[in-house]
């Protein structure tokens, strides 16, 4: 395999030496990788523009002997909405983070290329960037098979009519606090969350644009998922400081907004 | 084959600069081997004088030798114009056109959420304490075009604005066609800003 094509979306850069950078890149065919784009930093160069993140390209790679080198790129999508605004840039750079944090090089998986590309249509289309990125996150764990479940009570299977169930991110989902000991990295959360983390995870990524989440909701399913994500990879993401409500979970004790 | 101790040892240091390998290191300490008594006094010199006598400007952090920057100090430079930048080296680049005349803010890198860099790690609060007394009418940010610099940029510019409402004017250096490029290769988001900042001719 000395030359290969395929559809791509840059989700980290680092610089290299003067004038190149390399990039890490999401593909359809071959997962995540890392290419050289070389003299991309070069004000002109062809490749600047295919190099900034979640630009969204068809790309020639040439097989080299440590790392590819990107040789052509053709812009498909460079989502200017997206950058044209602080907040929904933040979602967007979040996103990437999640993808390169939960991926491994080389290991193709096209479903989660197309749910990244639909989540940064929908952060391009003005939907509701927060939901967009919840709605990421569930996705993106049902394609690795984290998917966190809100069916019904893990341990007992049942499921409350109201007051306040816990999630627990090593049960990998909803408890009910009455039929057994309450998992103890267990977070309490309103019953009613579940349906709205429910239709969520069911929806169509053309329908989020519909949703109505009041704030608790909203507040309430940030702060499970980042305990969640956090306790799959084991460590906290750079870039989720940086959305408006990064700041929620960050401690055990929950602070308003 | 191992060097002789005091060779070894300058190759070792050569190495940790940025982009020399082993055998770049090797050949750079060689050459020293080789240089003039003088020479390499110059340059030993040299690079102690600069570790000890560049400062940053404490107003507008630019590198400096003197209490306050050449620019800073300047009275004939236009104390109402303020451009804001990433690096000291962003001041040489547009110090070089001869066009600006005002001063100059280093903020001392850019927000960029993948390295978990946040606007507090710069030099903001810093440039708000210079917007405070009036002087300054204009600020232009003058930041890379990149993801990064494009988010700084606009930080800066929604801070200013609900600090200090109209009295300060805030501006974005133009992005578009780079000079002898090519628009067959130009990407879409430089060209829609090519496009939307067109201008009469």
């Amino acid at each position: 395999m000395k030359v290969y094509v395929d559809s791509g979306i840059v989700i980290r850069r680092i610089d290299l030496g003067e004038k190149d950078r390399i990039l890490t890149i999401y593909t359809k065919e071959y997962g995540k990788l890392s290419a050289v784009a070389k003299g991309c930093r070069r004000p002109g160069s062809k490749l600047a523009g295919p190099s900034e993140p979640f630009v969204h390209s068809k790309m020639m790679f040439a097989a080299g002997r440590d790392l590819d080198i990107l040789t052509q790129a053709d812009v498909r999508e460079s989502f200017p909405n997206i950058r044209r605004n602080v907040t929904t840039a933040s979602y967007a750079i979040y996103i990437l983070e999640l993808v390169d944090k939960f991926t491994e090089e080389r290991q193709p998986n096209s479903e989660l290329f197309d749910l990244l590309l639909s989540g940064l249509y929908m952060l391009e289309s003005e939907t509701d960037p927060e939901l967009t990125t919840r709605y990421f996150e569930l996705q993106i764990l049902k394609a690795l098979g984290y998917e966190p479940h809100f069916e019904a009570c893990l341990r007992c299977g049942n499921l409350p009519r109201s007051g306040r169930i816990a999630f627990s991110p090593s049960l990998g989902g909803i408890h009910c606090c009455s039929c057994s000991a309450v998992p103890n990295d267990a977070i309490s959360i309103p019953v009613a969350l579940v349906s709205y983390a429910r239709v969520l995870k069911a929806v169509e990524p053309n329908r989020v644009r519909d949703l109505r989440f009041p704030t608790g909701a909203r507040r309430d399913l940030a702060r499970v998922l980042k305990w969640h994500i956090r306790y799959r990879l084991d460590s906290d993401l750079k870039s989720v400081n940086f959305l408006p409500q990064g700041h929620i979970g960050a401690a055990t004790q929950p602070r308003s907004n | 084959m191992r060097f002789a101790k005091p060779l070894a040892k300058l190759v070792a240091e050569f190495e940790k600069l940025p982009g020399i390998g082993p055998k770049s290191a090797q050949r750079l300490a060689f050459h020293i081997l080789r240089i003039s008594d003088d020479q390499a006094r110059a340059l030993a010199e040299a690079v102690l004088d600069v570790k000890e006598r560049i400062k940053t400007c404490p107003v507008c952090f630019n590198f400096t030798d003197q209490e306050l920057c050449e620019i800073c100090a300047d009275p004939e430079r236009d104390h109402s114009l303020l451009c804001v930048v990433a690096e000291p080296r962003d001041v040489a680049a547009v110090e070089k056109t001869n066009e600006y005349r005002g001063l100059y803010h280093v903020l001392g890198g850019v927000i960029s959420p993948m390295d978990g860099i946040g606007p507090d790690a710069l030099r903001i609060q810093e440039l708000f304490a210079r917007l405070a007394d009036g002087t300054v009418r204009e600020v232009i940010l003058a930041t890379n075009p990149t993801i990064e610099g494009d988010t700084t940029a606009m930080y800066i510019a929604r801070e200013i604005r609900s600090t200090f409402g109209d009295n300060v004017r805030v501006t974005r250096i133009a992005h578009g066609m780079p000079v002898g490029s090519d628009m067959d290769y130009a990407d879409q988001a430089t060209l829609i800003h090519a496009l939307q900042w067109r201008r009469e001719i």
